[in-house]
């Protein structure tokens, strides 16, 4: 068996590890399933976003390596232990979330500066995931396909190459601010929830 | 069920590494394969996103790109392009329900395997914890959005943060010691 982090965590912070993966695994399953169903588009969108929140808050609880990625591994076998059975998108999507939130907590500490770093690379995660998992399974050659198609069609419609960067990067940007907004939120609750634990704590 | 895994990863391993030449004589013997054992795994071809993709590359890229050398209907068309486009989506029609199958069965113990695999060494003890916070989650969600009045509701909306931060206080300190403890017993 192979052992990637090097920590020991306290017990508390297993518990706490296992309340926000639950948060999290309930949040894909009861939320993801009401989105579908509604057919509501930009669910993914709207999933990460809180799953930020909560990647962001679960970490401020529970501060050693591997922790995010282990709630993402519960929140991902919640899922499938959930009756929906395996479905590799959304399987490799939670998983992907917590490393790309492991990886930057795990380099930088949990901090302001890494944690708004986390919310903006989770969202363009989410941005991108769809073409990720296209590259996976159809070769990464579609993007030349697509180049190409994009290439062909603007000169069709005699549309420069500028206002379609453009409009690929406000999204980029559009998607990054609100993963930091919402990563800001998640800090914040920390903040207020560890302040009423205390108070609860002095009152005893 | 392991030499089924092997094939499966071998399918896998094949379709990505296996040169163009031979997509089709092993992209047919493994789909025959994976066919034969479950024509289930196959259900994401009436996804709206898979079909979306076989237009794509099998009408609209052959129209737009490459050399045109073939008519059809008045209309050009490249061969080159439909050919990659084909070779494409059967990539992918082998490699989606092989994955599928191979982590298809992942159900209660086996979920600790594969994540012990991965080196999650906490995984264990916190999962076998949220397994048993599920229930209690249940209540305290209830106990708590359930008890608010409506003044409450109205200040909810108004700063959710505060609400949020006192929900999870509750889960995290009230969830209570004794049960917490239990959990913790129950699990090491």
């Amino acid at each position: 068996m192979i052992k990637i982090f090097n920590s020991s965590p306290t017990q508390e912070e297993l518990f706490r590890t296992a309340v926000f993966g639950v948060l999290w695994g309930i949040v894909e399953i009861t939320i993801g399933t009401v989105l579908h169903s509604a057919k509501i588009p930009f669910r993914g969108t709207i999933i990460s976003l809180i799953v930020v929140c909560l990647i962001t808050c679960g970490r401020n609880f529970a501060g050693y390596r591997g922790a995010t990625l282990t709630m993402g591994a519960i929140a991902a076998s919640l899922k499938i232990l959930a009756g929906t059975g395996f479905n590799i998108t959304p399987f490799a999507a939670i998983i992907f979330e917590a490393l790309t939130a492991e990886i930057i907590f795990s380099a930088f500490g949990y901090r302001k500066v890494s944690a708004l770093l986390t919310g903006a690379f989770v969202m363009l995660y989410t941005l991108s995931h769809g073409f990720i998992m296209q590259g996976i399974f159809l070769g990464f050659d579609v993007y030349k396909i697509y180049v190409r198609i994009i290439r062909e069609l603007s000169s069709i419609l005699h549309i420069d190459g500028y206002p379609i960067l453009m409009i690929a990067m406000v999204i980029i940007i559009f998607y990054a601010g609100a993963g930091m907004f919402s990563a800001f939120i998640g800090l914040k609750i920390a903040t207020r929830t560890k302040e009423i634990i205390l108070r609860m704590e002095n009152e005893i | 069920m392991k030499s089924e895994k092997i094939i499966y990863l071998t399918i896998i391993t094949f379709a990505v590494i296996l040169p163009v030449k031979f997509y089709f004589y092993f992209f047919i013997a493994a789909l025959l394969l994976i066919l034969n054992k479950d024509f289930r795994a196959f259900k994401f071809v009436r996804s709206k996103s898979f079909i979306f993709l076989l237009v794509l590359l099998l009408l609209i890229h052959p129209l737009l790109g490459g050399e045109k050398n073939i008519s059809i209907l008045g209309i050009k068309y490249s061969c080159d392009s439909f050919i990659t486009g084909l070779q494409m989506i059967m990539r992918a029609a082998v490699i989606i329900p092989s994955v599928k199958l191979l982590f298809g069965n992942l159900h209660g113990s086996n979920v600790n395997n594969f994540w012990n695999k991965f080196g999650l060494t906490y995984f264990d003890s916190t999962f076998n914890m949220s397994k048993n916070l599920m229930p209690n989650l249940k209540d305290t969600t209830n106990n708590y959005f359930g008890g608010m009045s409506l003044n409450e509701k109205k200040q909810f909306l108004l700063n959710p943060i505060e609400f949020i931060a006192r929900f999870l206080a509750v889960l995290l300190t009230t969830q209570n010691t004794a049960d917490k403890n239990n959990y913790m017993k129950e699990s090491s």
